[in-house]
């Protein structure tokens, strides 16, 4: 058993065989430690990770399909705990967290003009003008078609 | 409280869907952990309490994020996607600057391979530039990496390439991945499934049609064959022609679903018009039994063009019923026909 330490002090116990989904912390713990604080992981975010170890701790054949729909609905979050989420995971080493992640995030990019993007994640332009207007001109790529190459035949 | 087993036990009363905006979210869980020498904790957390205990670092602020969280997030992006993020603020603009030039390397690279833009085409120098592009996180240059590598016969420095790709969420990559995986020695049917499966549900309409074809190649299983045709369904809808060959034959014997003679004869016209020769000529078998006479040869006429022998000689059985100007007319309209874009309806 290994003992977690969240951010805010919150402490959780969990089997290593859970654990080592994590490069991070299976380092770890091959290096004797058995209480782990993660100083950068807050509790809520820190309950789902462990949440989705769990869940996938365990892959037989039958749990797969479980697995898959879980995943499914465990993507559905708001973008502040995808936020949360992907520093805890890229901190962590979880690489299968990451791969849901990573297009999670892109999706939400994906296909807008960059004032939707901007009102979608609540950034702030901090371009001025001038700068913006040097950035499109910089950055004039020709149109040459941006198919997403074929695939074997 | 009762011993609890040794794993932590959450309660958790979430409401979903949680608004973006930042709108009310009502989070209440409590936990306990187990050990005999610590003292048990319990929290309730409630919305405010939460908010007060947020560390500055998780405050949200996408501006942040680490460049390279930022490549990762970004690696899959097309031109206009990634020119869109670039003009958001000034760290995404930073950060995203070796995708930019993975952009031009992948349109060099595109050249080369093609001969284009007044470059002479040149693989060696295609994969050169493809590298650099995989090299700057862009799987669009992964990708082709790993095509150029394939087609040269380094197959395995191709996996690489698509694996690469496919890890980032490419679906294209995902989907190469799980061809070569069913073709390498041994195949690796589990693996190969698992990246179809991905590229599948993103909408990648090859990796649709090969996860279905894998799934149906697994005979006996009945939860397979009814999941087989459910992707050769969707494939089919989205433009694979293949799948909508093999979605008439499911339909017209009622594999994996209901018999229907109607939906069997559409889906085969709709592959048939868009040039698939065995969908030709089982169409134009099809129009024969209806005594659609020259639209059958018509039909025929273009499945032994594209070398379905067999059309052949069905078609010369209906040429003896016709006259000279239905045979003369069957043939022009075989002349000008083309095939429809498999995107459309």
């Amino acid at each position: 058993m290994i003992t977690l330490q969240s951010s805010d002090k919150d402490v959780f116990e969990i089997e290593q065989s859970i654990l080592i989904q994590s490069g991070t912390i299976k380092n770890m713990v091959e290096d004797d430690f058995t209480f782990i604080p993660l100083p950068s992981v807050d509790t809520e975010t820190l309950i789902k990770i462990i949440e989705y170890m769990k869940k996938h701790a365990d892959k037989t054949d039958s749990k797969e399909k479980n697995i898959k729909e879980f995943d499914k609905d465990f993507m559905k979050k708001t973008l502040n705990e995808l936020f949360a989420l992907v520093f805890a995971a890229n901190y962590l080493h979880i690489s299968s967290l990451l791969e849901l992640l990573y297009p999670s995030i892109a999706d939400r990019i994906k296909d807008k003009i960059t004032e939707a993007i901007r009102q979608i994640f609540s950034i702030r332009c901090d371009f001025t003008p001038e700068e913006e207007r040097r950035i499109i001109m910089d950055n004039k790529w020709a149109h040459e078609g941006t198919e997403i190459e074929g695939t074997l035949d | 409280m009762a011993a609890v087993s040794p794993e932590y036990h959450m309660i958790n009363q979430r409401t979903w869907p949680c608004k973006s905006d930042g709108g009310p979210r009502f989070t209440a869980f409590s936990f306990v952990t187990i050990n005999d020498n610590k003292p048990r904790l319990r929290h309730s957390l409630t919305n405010h309490n939460y908010q007060s205990n947020q560390k500055t670092q998780n405050s949200s602020d996408f501006s942040q994020l680490p460049d390279d969280v930022l490549l990762k997030i970004a690696a899959t992006f097309t031109l206009p996607n990634l020119r869109a993020a670039s003009q958001v603020c000034k760290s995404w603009c930073d950060g995203l600057k070796p995708l930019r030039e993975a952009m031009l390397f992948l349109k060099c690279g595109k050249r080369f391979k093609r001969g284009r833009g007044g470059v002479k085409a040149d693989i060696n120098k295609a994969l050169e530039s493809f590298l650099e592009g995989a090299a700057r996180g862009s799987t669009l240059a992964m990708v082709d990496a790993g095509l150029v590598y394939w087609e040269m016969g380094r197959k395995e420095e191709g996996i690489a390439f698509y694996r690469k790709a496919a890890v980032l969420g490419d679906p294209a990559g995902q989907c190469n991945l799980g061809i070569c995986l069913l073709q390498a020695s041994p195949p690796d049917n589990e693996e190969a499934i698992k990246w179809l499966y991905k590229a599948a549900i993103a909408g990648y309409v090859r990796a649709q049609y090969q996860l279905a074809l894998c799934l149906h190649k697994h005979r006996g299983l009945s939860r397979n064959l009814h999941e087989a045709v459910r992707w050769y369904l969707k494939a089919a809808e989205g433009g694979y022609v293949r799948a909508m060959y093999n979605i008439a034959i499911c339909y017209s014997v009622g594999e994996g679903l209901v018999q229907s003679h109607k939906l069997a004869k559409k889906w085969m016209k709709r592959a048939a018009d868009r040039g698939h020769s065995k969908a030709q000529f089982e169409y134009g078998l099809n129009l024969f039994s209806e005594g659609n006479m020259t639209k059958a040869v018509v039909y025929l006429e273009l499945a032994t063009r594209a070398g379905e022998t067999a059309a052949d000689h069905v078609k010369y059985v209906i040429f003896q019923e016709m006259s000279t100007t239905c045979r003369d007319r069957a043939m022009l309209l075989a002349d000008n026909w083309r095939p429809l874009p498999s995107s459309s309806r």
